[in-house]
């Protein structure tokens, strides 16, 4: 493989990455509020605001049942609006982040539904207020699965952001597509799937790990 | 005195009174369940009062009525001279933190050391942190884990997390300990273990203890007064040993029974009749508290004629006095049993004639 080919890797690889790396930063941004959101605001929970919550699970199904690659160019106008670009890895993230966002959001929620009900209890009883249920009991007695859910939307995106590659959006997708489809150059696209096989793999491990870590539910850890 | 009175006279000798209350659960598909129908009940300070009763009699809607985790619907709480009812949230949440409260499944945080979990009702009660470390110390030795400060719950044994549950509830200086089936999760070597350091706390920090059982070994090992529950009522209430020598309510008879070893054996239940016959057997059920229960009552019957086999039974220490159950069959000139039961009821037995049986019945294997 020439120099000249290993730099376009190289050059599309960080692209890649920094899609993966911004849009998972504020997704998780949004959706893990959001998240919780959803899981302490049904009827019967810590803060209940039904109708609200049925409003927004609702949005959040709609985006996750959109097909990406629609989502990508039925949000054209806004992706414009705040990159003032349409293609290019920065117009790439917009249609990430908004995929990404209702994904983590339904992690987060199952994750947060997950912590044992008793322990809300004690923590009541205790006289924390929920501002405190939330940061000192749901979140900490989450993590593990909140991490193994951020590593999931991570693993999610480097999938989309090869298919934004697909439509203008830089990056490995960009030039498997280009180069190893349209000119026909087998080496490239061996070398395109491989780097997102690696990365793919290192996200996994590296999320995996720290969610073990993370989780003290099993003795050994 | 009787520790537990309903009325309003010395209002300052009760931590906890409740009245009237009531709550109504709504099912989903729309039946309604009244947990607790109108409940009075005033504790007394500085005692551990057991609240029994059967499975959906309403003990844990009672307790979580307490600390008000349950509002009720009609009624008020008082704890410690203060309405809990009336209060807003931000007042209700501070009057919580002078009520610990420990539960059947421990509720500790798997994600926090053991000192992290007793650490937390101090957090959250706001104490600065300089505070939290030597108190946090002070607990863990109180309740004896100083040495697994450092290690999670899920490689602490069942006795040990409810140890950390004590020691969380404690930390804040309650006035006031609720427990929720508190033991029943534990085998009875730890039961009998933490039911010990449950009494020194009550002893030794003048903690008023309330808690809910359904094994009156739980209420005979560590309660003074017990409270029965039934279909949310109070339906009998009193000092313990009152109770067991002398329930009045045929669901405490049932649920004393199977404490006091006095079921009666299947085999001969079936063969029991509701008339005496001729060389039949009379078959008795006695229980008997203190002086009573440790003099010679078999020899006082062979005195009087009547020859006393032992069927079932049990001597065991209520607080420091003996209680003893157990079951008998009296032979002998009809007449004389008679007179023998109504005599021992009179030096303060408690006896039910159950039946009566062939003689061989008893004597036969
Ligand atoms: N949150 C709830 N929603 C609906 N019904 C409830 C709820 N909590 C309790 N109940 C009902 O109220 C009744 C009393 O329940 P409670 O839990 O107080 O009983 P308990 O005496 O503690 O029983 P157990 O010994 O089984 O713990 C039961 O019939 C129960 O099904
Ligand atoms: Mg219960």
């Amino acid at each position: 493989m020439s120099p000249q080919m290993l730099s376009l890797l190289a050059d599309a690889t960080v692209q890649t990455l920094l899609m993966v790396v911004v849009a998972g930063v504020l997704a998780t941004l949004a959706g893990v509020p959001l998240g919780l959101f959803l899981a302490l605001s049904g009827a019967g929970d810590l803060l209940p605001r039904p109708g609200l919550q049925r409003a927004i699970g609702l949005i959040v199904n709609a985006t996750r049942s959109t097909p990406f690659i629609i989502l990508v160019v039925a949000i054209v106008p806004l992706t414009r609006l705040l990159t003032g670009t349409s293609i290019g890895t920065a117009a790439a993230t917009v249609p990430l982040t908004l995929a990404a966002i209702p994904f983590i959001a339904r992690v987060v929620e199952s994750a947060v539904r997950e912590v044992d009900h008793g322990l809300l209890d004690a923590a009541r009883a205790m006289g924390a207020g929920p501002g405190q249920i939330v940061t000192k009991i749901l979140l900490p007695e989450a993590r593990a699965g909140i991490v193994r859910g951020l590593t999931l939307a991570a693993v999610n995106l480097v999938g989309y952001s090869a298919m934004v590659g697909a439509v203008g959006g830089g990056g490995l997708g960009d030039l498997g597509i280009r180069y190893g489809y349209q000119r026909f150059m087998p080496e490239m696209m061996l070398a395109v799937v491989l780097i997102l096989i690696i990365v793919v793999q290192a996200l996994q491990s590296g999320g995996e790990a720290l969610a073990r870590r993370l989780d003290k539910r099993n003795p050994g850890n | 005195m009787d520790p537990i009175v309903t009325g309003q006279d010395a209002p300052d000798a009760f931590m906890v009174r409740l009245a009237g209350i009531t709550k109504i659960f709504h099912g989903k598909d729309g039946q309604t369940v009244a947990a607790l129908a109108g409940i009075d009940l005033n504790i007394l300070r500085g005692g551990i009062t057991a609240i029994v009763g059967p499975s959906g009699a309403g003990k844990s809607s009672l307790l979580r009525a307490v600390n008000v985790l349950e509002r009720p619907d009609t009624g008020t709480v008082n704890v410690g001279g203060r309405d809990l009812t009336s209060l807003d949230d931000e007042s209700l949440r501070r009057a919580r933190q002078s009520i610990g409260m420990i539960f059947q499944h421990f509720n500790l945080l798997a994600n926090r050391t053991v000192a992290g979990n007793v650490a937390l009702s101090l957090e959250l009660a706001g104490w600065p942190t300089a505070k939290i470390g030597p108190r946090v110390a002070e607990l863990l030795n109180l309740v004896g884990l100083t040495d697994k400060a450092t290690h999670y719950p899920a490689a602490l044994s069942g006795g040990q997390k409810q140890r950390v549950g004590i020691a969380r509830a404690l930390a804040p200086n309650p006035q006031l300990l609720l427990c929720d089936e508190a033991t029943s999760a534990l085998d009875p070597e730890t039961t009998r273990q933490i039911l010990a350091l449950i009494r020194k706390i009550n002893r030794e920090l003048g903690l008023t203890v309330l808690l809910i059982t359904h094994e009156m070994a739980v209420v005979r090992e560590v309660a003074d007064q017990v409270v029965v529950l039934e279909a949310g009522r109070i339906i009998e209430q009193g000092p313990v040993a009152q109770v067991f020598a002398h329930p009045q309510h045929q669901t405490t008879r049932c649920f004393l029974l199977g404490e006091t070893g006095t079921e009666l054996p299947p085999a001969l239940a079936a063969r029991l009749l509701t008339t005496p016959i001729a060389d039949g057997a009379t078959l008795i059920r006695l229980h008997a508290v203190g002086e009573l229960a440790a003099s010679p009552l078999l020899s006082d019957l062979g005195a009087a004629g009547i020859a006393a086999r032992l069927i079932a039974g049990r001597v065991q220490p209520l607080g420091d006095r003996p209680f003893a159950g157990l079951i008998a069959a009296l032979t002998g000139n009809v007449g004389a049993i008679d007179n023998a039961i109504h005599q021992l009821r009179a030096r303060g037995a408690e006896i039910e004639v159950l039946g009566h049986v062939a003689t061989d019945a008893v004597t036969a294997g």
